[in-house]
């Protein structure tokens, strides 16, 4: 009825990075492993994908959005269920699916036609996306490891050189008549004695001694590192065996992995690659520390439903700060005895004290704060990102205030006033609702707190990635990957010194 | 209705706008960043100026004000709490009457209640309307703003069709009735609510309200006005304090206590986290539902306050609908399900001060006053 009174609508209330210190982390750790994610969960899907993309550009020759789509569907449905045969198979795209087929009795054959049909219900598809899993998650990827691209003509994935190369030694292993595999898919149903034969697909039935493996480590490690852009990849990548070498070939897990390198000094054949992963700490740890100022923040608001003034709230925030210069409360914490892993726990915990967390960015001032070009050259973030950068420059440029009056200014400029910026963006660009706070009457409102986690830079996918290739075992450099690493890091010397 | 999304409709030249409470970080990026991509650049923006001198002494600066749109403050003996949004095209208008400031909360954070009306070449009835909103801007702007007067003849010059219409009041949709209801119109917003009522008797009342008097002295008159029917308040369980006493409450006779947050429950908004800040009241006649929503808070000074005189400066809109369906149709009945007992509400203090809590904060800033450029020279 025209002019009737109606409820406003809130629409979507979720989101990440509420400070928007996320992304130029993202960024930076991105282009140290490129051609990794953390959805792109074993090495040899790379070998089945650039296998299959490979069998189209020669047989199948689709070139339709759709037709092809249809293709994926069914290839990647059927790899499922092979792979899935395996007892204990992990990183299998639509495994939930394939697994309760498998246990399905009944019938010597399994169907997946309904499965891998566009107008079955999202819940009952062998993998939520439409698209399957390959056009989200593993061209991309592929692409950036120089192993796909797309024809000029048709738009469609085709394989590069390489990417043929390693179809080619894929096919060499595959375990059945190769017009049969897409027979069956074709089909949308198969035997099960025909699948039991296809368990070999999986990917922790590679053998690392075979051609295809052998194609695998080269295109993670070897290579020309002088042009290829996966460089930075292949460094990290010999400087996570390092990591293990050095260790007494410890397990090098990401946490074990990003500690090492914050704690340890670079030096030796992998320094560049190390300070590169240094300054991603910085980062993500500064990120972190001020996500826990920002819960610290609110849970002052909190304390009041109906809100409270921002001076009211910095003044209440920052009374247990001593009454001294801003560089002697921070040197005084940074003096502490406590290792970075810990103290940033400990910054993370839920109602962390201010000066718990204040810990943290006092270590970041003391060693970077000499050192912020290094760290904004690194980062390399656009106008108007707030980064680890940023911020300890705004730190030394306060350094002789007074250590309260500074923390007031840090939460109300830095930390409040920057996520309602950010929030406002969010709303208007994203049309989400992402505010943890509100100001109305000029008083501040608490809605809910920040979930502070420190990013996953993918050196877990890396790990997998160097067991998939028998590189790494359980965590720990293997024999192979000892050799490797010697083999590797004689000819990254060679290289070093001729370009020097 | 996302109100957000409607600051991305075009066609509109010019908007002016009023609120009590304003957040110029929320307003830069999203309401007018929307609106002048979709053509509106000439924006006049109307808040109450102690509330507006608080959150500047916060925000530190309102970017982009004086020269993306025009921002001026309004004093008045109350608060200055109209939430107007009234845009003008070549050949069509809108007006957005409603509880919510142009705030994050407002916008989208808050559950607020509003109404849009809009005039089009196809159906200029609402037009009068319109314009009776523009003189209302207009009465409250100051004569000596020549920014905010230069907005205002910008906004008339290229809206021909403001100039053929008369501004009125009131106005009759789909065979009903419907008031605009302000300070300015000589009698306060809970007499004109009675007045529209006329003769219908009221068998009962819904009051959906974030604030109240401490005594309930706005709604006992209301009440009063309407022969004293069965009241049914309802109120943010969530809320720190309710604004009453219990003896306030104990003296008011046919009232019962009702939680927003069954509303919340039954429209399936459980999870969302949402202050109430509408401000709803239903009065159910043997004829007619009559619906008063817009700024107005159930107190006195919301309902009662008079232009030059006492109290805030507000804005409703009071509508006539059929009989026995305005609670439904909103969603309300859900509230009246289950009541609520006194002693499960944090209620205010006997002894507490009449004024709004505020005993935390830091005093109201004082007025900085405003710049202006003329002939070359800042005053």
């Amino acid at each position: 009825m025209v002019g009737s009174v109606e409820w406003t609508e809130m629409g979507v209330a979720s989101g990440l990075d509420h400070l928007a210190m996320l992304s130029p982390i993202e960024n930076f750790y991105q282009g140290l492993v490129p051609g990794f994610s953390s959805i792109t969960t074993r090495l040899r899907h790379y070998s089945f994908h650039a296998w299959w993309v490979t069998h189209n550009l020669k047989h199948t020759r689709i070139t339709s959005t759709d037709e092809f789509d249809a293709h994926v569907r069914r290839i990647e449905a059927l790899y499922a269920l092979a792979c899935a045969q395996h007892p204990f198979e992990t990183g299998i795209a639509g495994s939930r699916f394939a697994n309760r087929m498998l246990k399905e009795g009944g019938s010597d054959k399994i169907d997946f036609r309904a499965a891998t049909d566009l107008s079955t219900p999202r819940e009952n598809r062998y993998i939520g996306p439409k698209r399957g899993d390959f056009p989200g998650t593993y061209f991309g990827q592929m692409r950036e490891c120089g192993l796909l691209t797309r024809a000029k003509e048709h738009k469609m994935p085709i394989p590069t050189e390489i990417g043929k190369m390693l179809a080619e030694a894929y096919e060499e292993a595959f375990p059945i008549s190769i017009d049969r595999f897409f027979e069956v898919a074709r089909a949308g149903f198969v035997d099960r004695s025909e699948l039991a034969e296809m368990l070999p697909l999986a990917p922790s039935e590679l053998n690392h001694d075979g051609q295809e493996a052998e194609l695998l480590r080269e295109i993670l490690i070897g290579g020309d590192e002088s042009v290829d852009p996966g460089s930075k990849r292949r460094r990290t990548l010999l400087a996570i065996l390092d990591v293990s070498r050095k260790t007494d070939r410890g397990a090098v897990g990401q946490e074990a992995l990003r500690w090492y390198w914050a704690e340890n000094e670079p030096n030796g054949d992998f320094f560049d690659v190390h300070t590169a992963w240094q300054h991603y700490q910085a980062a993500d740890m500064l990120r972190v520390a001020y996500e826990a100022l920002m819960n610290h923040a609110i849970s002052g608001i909190e304390e009041s439903v109906d809100g409270v003034a921002m001076p009211v709230l910095a003044s209440s925030l920052v009374a247990d700060v001593p009454d001294v210069p801003f560089e002697d409360w921070l040197g005084t914490l940074s003096a502490l005895d406590k290792n970075l892993q810990q103290m940033q726990e400990d910054a993370r915990g839920e109602e962390a004290p201010l000066e718990v967390i204040m810990t943290v960015i006092a270590r970041l001032w003391r060693k970077w704060g000499p050192r912020v070009s290094e760290l904004a050259e690194s980062l390399n973030a656009k106008p108007g990102f707030q980064t680890c950068a940023t911020e300890l420059s705004w730190i030394e440029a306060h350094r002789t205030m007074n250590a309260r009056e500074a923390m007031g200014l840090l939460l109300n400029d830095r930390i409040i006033r920057r996520h309602l910026e950010v929030a406002a963006r969010k709303l208007r660009l994203q049309g989400g609702y992402t505010y943890l706070v509100e100001l109305e009457d000029a008083r501040l409102r608490a809605r809910s707190r920040i979930r502070v986690e420190p990013s996953g830079p993918r050196l877990h996918t890396a790990r997998i990635f160097l067991e998939d290739v028998g590189l790494v075992e359980d965590g720990c450099i293997t024999d192979r990957g000892l050799k490797y690493l010697e083999t590797h890091r004689d000819t990254a010397r060679c290289r070093l010194a001729l370009r020097w | 209705m996302r109100y957000d999304e409607t600051f991305n409709q075009d066609g509109y030249h010019s908007a002016l706008l009023t609120s009590y409470s304003f957040d110029p970080v929320l307003f830069r990026n999203v309401i007018l960043t929307r609106m002048r991509s979709n053509g509106c650049r000439n924006i006049a923006v109307l808040v109450d100026q102690d509330m507006l001198n608080r959150t500047l002494s916060v925000i530190k600066t309102a970017e982009r004000a004086g020269s993306a749109y025009h921002l001026a403050k309004r004093a008045v003996s109350g608060a200055f709490h109209p939430k107007i949004v009234l845009r003008l095209g070549k050949d069509k208008g809108s007006l957005m009457m409603g509880s919510a400031n142009l705030t994050t909360g407002g916008l989208t954070g808050n559950m607020e209640a509003l109404t849009e009306l809009t005039a089009s070449e196809e159906d200029m009835s609402a037009a009068p309307l319109l314009k009776y909103a523009l003189e209302y801007f207009e009465m409250h702007s100051d004569p000596k703003d020549k920014a905010m007067q230069d907005v205002l003849s910008r906004a008339r010059d290229k809206t021909p069709w403001i100039a053929d219409v008369e501004a009125a009041r009131e106005s009759e949709f789909d065979g009903r009735r419907l008031l605009l209801a302000t300070d300015g119109d000589g009698a306060p917003i809970g007499e004109s609510f009675a007045s529209f009522i006329g003769e219908d008797t009221i068998d009962r009342l819904l009051v959906v309200s974030p604030y109240w008097d401490k005594n309930l002295s706005g709604l006992g008159r209301l009440r009063s006005a309407l022969g004293m029917p069965d009241t049914a308040m309802v109120v943010d369980t969530e809320a720190e304090e309710q604004g009453f006493t219990r003896s306030a409450c104990n003296s008011q006779l046919g009232i019962t206590l009702h939680s927003i947050e069954e509303h919340y429950a039954a429209w399936d908004m459980k999870d969302q986290i949402r202050r109430l800040h509408a401000k709803v009241i239903i009065a159910c006649g043997e004829k007619a539902d009559y619906v008063l929503s817009g700024s107005a808070n159930a107190t006195t000074p919301g309902l009662y306050g008079r232009y030059g005189a006492d109290g805030n400066a507000e804005a409703c809109l009071i509508r006539e609908e059929p009989k026995g369906t305005a609670i439904d149709r909103l969603g309300l009945s859900a509230c009246l399900s289950g009541e609520m007992a006194l002693k499960d509400l944090n209620l205010r203090s006997e002894t507490a001060d009449d004024s709004h809590s505020d005993s935390e904060d830091l005093s109201w800033p004082p007025d900085g006053g405003s710049m202006w450029i003329e002939h070359g020279s800042l005053f």
